[in-house]
C-alpha cells in the first residue's frame, strides 16, 4: 500500500522531470504559485476559528446570565478579561455593543498576565495562553471570577468552565466546585448542559 | 415532451406562489426545524436572543461531531452495494462513493471527469471533454480491432437507478446524460462484476449517480457560470423547493461549450494532418474522397464540445412507507470523438437529441422503477446511415423481505430496447447500419439474499437470470460475498462474482455495406444472433480499516478472468469478372464483395492487481486521499493478425484465383475452345476461419499497469476552500487495426503483386503508446458575499499536453473562472 503510494509520488517526479523542457517556464512560474499560495495559508489560518469564536463568545454570555454573582458585584461594569490576544475579543466586543447583565454594562479587557485581573468578572483563557492558569487561580483566589479555560484537562486544574471540542462541535466541561469556591452561584441549567467534571 | 413541458411550468409556477408564504413560516419555526442553510441565515441578535439550550441547539447543527465527521468524510453512506444504507466500512463489495461537497470542491467541469476522484477507474479524455471511463481496465478487447473496442462497453451507469448505457454499440455516451454535476447528490461506484445487483452490463463494475433531494422548504436557487482559456464556457443553474412535508421539485438546466485545442485533423493514409480547408474533398491514394461535403458536415472544426440539458425532479411522500419520483430530462450534444469501426479519419462528430421519464414508487417494501428514453443520434455524423432513433424501456420491481437477521430481496425486470435507421435511411436499398427497427428484449428474475451470523458474519447470496430474444439463450450471474468484522473498526471480505453484458443492436442485427471503393468494393457488416455474451468471473478480496478517528485504509485483491468476447471479423472476399471486357482490353474484374461477421473471439482476458485507498480527515477543514492500483493485465489466445491482414490473404487468394481463371478462360476463347458469351460473368471467392488461425499468449497493454491519484480539500476559513488533485495513470498502447492505403489500395488490382506470407503476421498491426501523463487540478473558491462564491478553477493546471487516448485530440490545461449564485 505504502509502495503504491511512494509509486505515485515517484512517478509524479518522474514525469514532470521528463517534461521539462517546456514546462520548464511553466514550473518555474508554478513554484512561485506555490509559495504565493503557502504565504496565503499562513496567513488566513490565523482567522481560520472565527465561526467556532463566534459561538464561545456566545456560550460566555450565557454563562454570564446562567450565574449569579454577589449582589456587592452587580453594579459598574461587567468585565471579561481575555489573557493574550483571541479572536474571541472581537466577537465579545460585539455581543457588549448588544446586550448587558443585569444592568452592566459588558466590557472587554485584554490582559497580559493575571496581575491584571482587577475587577474582572470573568477571565478567559486561550488554548494558546493556557500556562497562565496556574496564575490565574492564585490570583484569583478569594475573589468573585468565573475562571473559563479552553484545553482538555484544565477543568480538573482550576477553571470553573472549560471548552473542550466533540469533532467540530464546542461543548463545555464545567466543575461546579470551582465555580462555588469563589463565591458563585451556579444555575442548574448550566451544569446540565455542560459536561459536569469533578475534581 | 408534452409531459415534460407541464411539468416544468408547474415546478415554476409553484415555486413562485410558495416563495411568500415560505417567509411567513420561517419566523414561526422553531430552531431545531431549521435546516443548517436557515441557522446561518440566523443574526447575532437572533442567537443573542436565544435560550442557552436553543443556542447550544444551533451550535450542534452547524457543526458535526467526532463520529460524524468520520462518518462525512470516510465513513460515508453507500446504498450501490447490497441495495440498502450502509457505511462504507461494512459494504460488503469494493465501492467509493463521491459525496456532493467532494464533486463540488473538485472543481470538476464534467460526471467522467470527477470519476477520476475514484480508486480503480481509468479515465482518459479523448477530446476536450469527451471522455472514455474504464473500471479496472479490460481496455481494447480484442486488440488490433476498431476504435469502438478501444471504448469501455462493460461497466453500467445509472442515474438514480436508470440504466444510461447505450445499447446500440455499448458503453456510455457520458454527453447523453441530461444532468450535470450540479444535480448530482452523491456518485457510488463500484468495482467488480455486479450484474447480480443490477442486471446486464454491469461486468467491470456500476456507477450509480444519485440526483439532489430536496429538503428545504425556502425557495432555492443556484446559478454557476464559468468563463475560461480556450473559449470555455460552462454554466448551469437549479431552482428547488420543498411545498410541502409532501412535495418538492427541482428543476435544472446546464450548458457546456468547449474547443479542440487543434484545428486539423489526421488522416490515416497520409499520416499526417490537413487543416478544415484542405480536408474538403481531399483525396486519398486510392481515389477515394474523404468527404465532399467535410466542411458542412464539421461545421466548427473547433468544437470539441457543445451541449445542453434541462432536467425536472418531482417527489411526492404520502406518508412514511409510500414515496412517489418522477423525474424527466431532455439533452442536446454535438462533440467530436472517436469513429468507431476503421475510417480514414480518426475523430468524427456525433450528434444526440434525446429526453427520457422515470418513475420511482417505493411502497411497503416494494420498489418499482420503469423509464423511457428516445430521441435521435447521428453517431458518426460524417457518414451516412448511422443516424438512428434509440428506444429504450425498463421496468423493475423488487421487494424487500426481512426476517430477523435475514433480508431477501426478490425481483423482476423487463427491459426493451428498439434502434431504428429508417427515419434517415431507405431500407430497400440498405444505406443504413440496421436498416429498420431492430429489438433486443430481456426478462429477468433475481434474489439477493442477506443474512448476519454471531453479529460479525455477514453471508451475502445473489442470483438473477436474465432471458434474452437474442441469443435465444437465459444467463445467470451471481454474486457471493462474506465479510467478517474482525472489531468495529477492521473489516474483512471476500467476494465471488460473475456477470455478463447483454447483447447490442449493432453486434446482433448489423446489416451495413461500407463503400469501401463505391461502386466497386462493398464490404458487408453481418450481425449474429447466437453470439455468447461476454462473461466475467472475479474473486476479490478486501480489507477496509478505520486507524484512529482520522484515518480509513481500504485495500482490495482482485483476479478476474473474461470470456466470449465479441468482435467483428472478415470471412470472405468475392471479385466478381466479366470476360467479355478482356476481348476490349478492360480489367475484367467489375467488382468486389467483402463480408464479414460479428463472432465470439477465442481471447481470454486475465487481471490481477490490488487497490489501495488511504482517506485522512486531519479536521472538518483539512482531508486529503490517495490511491492507486498496480495491475497486471494479460490475453491469452489473442490473434496475431488484424483485419487488414485478413483483408490481405483474402484479396491475394481471391484474385490469384480470379487471375488464374480469366486467363485460363482468356486462353480458352483465343484458341476458339469457349465461347465468349457461353458464361462470361464469374465470381472467385477466398475464405478465412479465425478459428483456424494461430493465437498467442500477450500482455495487455492497452491497460496501464499503474493509475491512481490523490486530492487535498482545505478550508483554511469560512470564507475560503482549496481543492487541489492529482490524477495519474503509466505508459499503455493503442494496437489498433492500420488503415492506410495499402489495405485498400491492392483490393481491387488481379495483377498487382501481393505477399504470401501476410498471413498471421500481424503486418498492418498498429501501435501507438500513450505516455505516462500526471493531471494536477486546483480550484480555490472564494464566499465574497452571502453563499455567493467567486473560484479560480485549473483543469490540467501545468498544461500537460499529451494525447490520453491513441490518435484522439491533445488535451491542455483549461483555466476558468467562476461564479456561484446561491439565493
Amino acid at each position: 500500500m505504502f509502495e503504491s503510494f511512494f509509486l505515485v509520488i515517484l512517478k509524479c517526479v518522474k514525469i514532470i522531470n521528463q517534461e521539462q523542457t517546456n514546462l520548464l517556464l511553466i514550473k518555474t512560474k508554478s513554484m512561485k504559485k506555490h509559495l504565493l499560495f503557502l504565504g496565503f495559508m499562513l496567513f488566513v489560518t490565523h482567522y481560520g476559528l472565527a465561526q467556532n469564536e463566534k459561538f464561545k463568545a456566545l456560550f460566555m454570555y450565557n454563562f454570564a446570565k446562567n450565574i449569579n454573582w454577589p449582589s456587592s458585584q452587580n453594579n459598574g461594569e461587567f468585565v471579561i478579561a481575555v489573557v493574550g490576544s483571541s479572536p474571541i475579543i472581537d466577537e465579545l466586543k460585539i455581543i457588549s455593543t448588544k446586550q448587558k447583565i443585569g444592568s452592566q454594562t459588558i466590557v472587554v479587557k485584554q490582559i497580559k498576565s493575571a496581575e491584571e485581573l482587577n475587577e474582572a468578572k470573568i477571565v478567559y483563557i486561550p488554548t494558546s495562553q493556557s500556562q497562565a492558569l496556574k496564575d490565574v487561580v492564585e490570583h484569583s483566589t478569594g475573589k468573585n471570577i468565573l475562571i473559563v479555560t479552553d484545553k482538555d484537562g484544565l477543568a480538573k486544574e482550576g477553571a470553573g468552565i472549560n471548552y473542550v471540542k466533540d469533532g467540530e462541535r464546542i461543548k463545555y466541561e464545567i466543575n461546579k466546585a470551582n465555580i462555588e469556591k469563589r463565591g458563585l452561584i451556579v444555575n442548574s441549567a448550566l451544569v446540565s448542559l455542560g459536561i459536569p467534571v469533578n475534581q | 415532451m408534452k409531459l415534460i413541458k407541464y411539468i416544468w411550468v408547474t415546478c415554476l409556477l409553484l415555486s413562485l406562489v410558495n416563495a411568500p408564504l415560505y417567509a411567513q413560516e420561517m419566523q414561526k419555526k422553531p430552531i431545531a426545524e431549521m435546516s443548517k442553510t436557515e441557522l446561518l441565515d440566523l443574526t447575532y441578535d437572533d442567537l443573542l436572543a436565544l435560550p442557552f439550550e436553543e443556542l447550544m441547539v444551533v451550535a450542534d447543527k452547524m457543526e458535526m461531531s467526532a463520529e460524524e465527521l468520520l462518518d462525512f468524510f470516510l465513513n460515508k453512506d453507500v446504498t450501490s452495494a447490497s441495495k440498502r444504507a450502509e457505511k462504507s466500512l461494512n459494504s460488503p463489495l469494493s465501492s467509493t462513493v463521491l459525496s456532493r461537497q467532494e464533486i463540488e470542491n473538485s472543481g470538476a467541469t464534467s460526471i467522467p471527469e470527477v470519476l477520476r476522484l475514484v480508486p480503480g477507474v481509468i479515465v482518459r479524455e479523448k477530446t476536450p471533454g469527451n471522455y472514455d471511463v474504464h473500471i479496472r481496465g479490460n481496455d481494447n478487447l480484442p486488440p488490433k480491432g476498431m476504435f469502438v473496442y478501444s471504448e469501455n462497453a462493460i461497466t453500467l451507469v445509472m442515474i438514480d437507478g436508470r440504466p444510461v448505457y447505450n445499447y446500440a454499440f455499448g458503453g456510455t455516451f457520458w454527453e447523453t446524460l441530461p444532468i450535470e454535476l450540479n444535480d448530482i447528490e452523491r456518485i457510488e461506484v463500484i468495482r467488480g462484476p455486479s450484474s447480480a445487483l443490477y442486471g446486464p452490463n454491469a461486468v467491470s463494475g456500476a456507477i450509480s449517480i444519485f440526483t439532489k433531494k430536496v429538503d428545504e422548504k425556502e425557495l432555492h436557487v443556484n446559478a454557476q457560470a464559468q468563463l475560461g482559456t480556450n473559449n470555455a464556457k460552462l454554466a448551469n443553474a437549479s431552482v428547488s423547493q420543498a411545498i410541502t412535508n409532501k412535495f418538492n421539485y427541482r428543476v435544472s438546466g446546464n450548458y457546456t461549450y468547449l474547443e479542440r485545442f487543434e484545428d486539423d485533423f489526421y488522416v490515416f493514409d497520409y499520416n499526417k494532418k490537413f487543416s478544415a480547408t484542405d480536408m474538403e474533398g481531399l483525396t486519398l491514394p486510392t481515389g477515394e474522397v474523404v468527404e465532399p461535403d467535410f466542411n458542412q458536415k464539421f461545421e466548427n472544426p473547433d468544437l470539441a464540445t457543445s451541449k445542453y440539458g434541462a432536467n425536472a425532479f418531482l417527489n411526492y411522500k404520502l406518508n412514511k412507507d409510500v414515496n412517489i419520483d418522477l423525474s424527466t430530462g431532455i439533452q442536446h450534444s454535438e462533440i467530436v470523438q472517436n469513429t468507431l469501426g476503421n475510417n480514414e479519419i480518426p475523430i468524427i462528430p456525433r450528434t444526440s437529441n434525446t429526453a427520457s421519464i422515470d418513475l420511482r414508487a417505493t411502497a411497503y417494501g416494494f420498489q418499482f422503477q420503469t423509464n423511457y428514453m428516445t430521441g435521435d443520434q447521428d453517431v458518426q455524423k460524417l457518414y451516412p446511415g448511422w443516424h438512428i432513433k434509440p428506444q429504450v424501456f425498463n421496468a423493475v420491481l423488487e421487494y424487500e423481505y426481512t426476517l430477523d437477521k435475514l433480508v431477501l430481496r426478490p425481483g423482476v425486470s423487463y427491459q426493451n430496447t428498439v434502434y431504428d435507421d429508417s427515419e434517415w435511411g431507405n431500407a430497400e436499398l440498405r444505406d443504413g447500419f440496421l436498416n429498420g427497427p431492430k429489438k433486443i428484449y430481456s426478462m429477468a428474475g433475481f434474489l439477493r439474499a442477506d443474512y448476519k451470523m454471531f453479529d460479525k458474519l455477514r453471508l451475502i447470496g445473489a442470483i438473477r437470470a436474465d432471458k434474452y430474444n437474442n441469443p435465444d439463450d437465459i444467463y445467470t450471474s451471481y454474486q457471493f460475498i462474506t465479510s467478517y468484522d474482525i472489531n468495529k473498526n477492521n473489516v474483512i471480505r471476500a467476494v465471488y462474482s460473475r456477470a455478463n453484458r447483454g447483447p447490442f443492436i449493432s453486434d446482433t442485427y448489423a446489416d451495413y455495406d461500407w463503400p469501401l471503393v463505391p461502386g466497386y468494393f462493398n464490404l458487408h457488416y453481418e450481425g449474429n444472433k447466437e453470439l455468447k455474451l461476454p462473461t466475467m468471473d472475479m474473486v476479490e478480496l478486501g480489507y477496509r480499516s478505520k486507524i484512529g478517528k482520522n484515518v480509513m485504509v481500504d485495500v482490495e485483491g482482485f483476479y478476474s478472468q473474461m470470456d466470449n468476447i465479441i468482435f467483428w471479423t472478415p470471412d470472405r472476399i468475392t471479385i466478381h469478372t466479366d470476360i467479355r471486357n478482356v476481348l476490349v482490353n478492360q480489367n475484367p474484374v467489375t467488382g468486389v464483395s467483402g463480408h464479414g461477421q460479428y463472432q465470439n473471439c477465442d481471447i481470454t482476458s486475465y487481471q490481477t492487481g490490488i487497490t489501495a485507498n488511504v482517506s485522512v480527515v486531519l479536521s472538518k477543514n483539512l482531508n486529503f486521499k490517495v490511491f492507486g492500483t498496480y495491475q497486471q493485465s494479460r490475453l491469452t489466445d489473442a490473434y496475431p493478425r488484424t483485419i487488414w491482414d485478413d483483408f490481405n490473404y483474402l484479396q491475394y487468394t481471391a484474385g490469384a484465383a480470379a487471375k488464374a481463371g480469366v486467363t485460363s478462360d482468356a486462353m480458352k476463347i483465343m484458341g476458339g475452345d469457349l465461347s465468349p458469351l457461353a458464361n462470361p460473368l464469374k465470381d472467385y471467392t477466398a475464405t478465412i476461419d479465425f478459428r483456424k488461425e494461430k493465437t498467442e499468449d500477450v500482455d495487455n497493454e492497452s491497460t496501464p499497469s499503474f493509475y491512481g491519484g490523490a486530492s487535498v480539500d482545505y478550508k483554511p476559513c469560512e470564507k475560503w476552500n482549496v481543492n487541489s488533485s492529482l490524477y495519474y495513470y503509466s505508459d499503455q498502447t493503442l494496437i489498433h487495426n492500420k488503415i492506410d492505403q495499402i489495405g485498400i489500395a491492392n483490393v481491387p488490382l488481379v495483377n498487382g503483386s501481393y505477399d504470401p506470407t501476410y498471413k498471421n503476421n500481424g503486418k498492418y498491426t498498429d501501435m501507438y503508446t500513450i505516455d505516462p501523463k500526471v493531471i494536477v487540478n486546483l480550484k480555490v473558491s472564494y464566499n465574497f458575499y452571502k453563499k455567493h462564491v467567486i473560484f479560480f478553477n485549473a483543469r490540467n493546471l501545468f498544461n500537460s499536453d499529451s494525447r490520453e487516448m491513441g490518435y484522439m485530440d491533445k488535451v491542455n490545461g483549461l483555466y476558468l473562472i467562476g461564479l456561484n449564485i446561491n439565493l
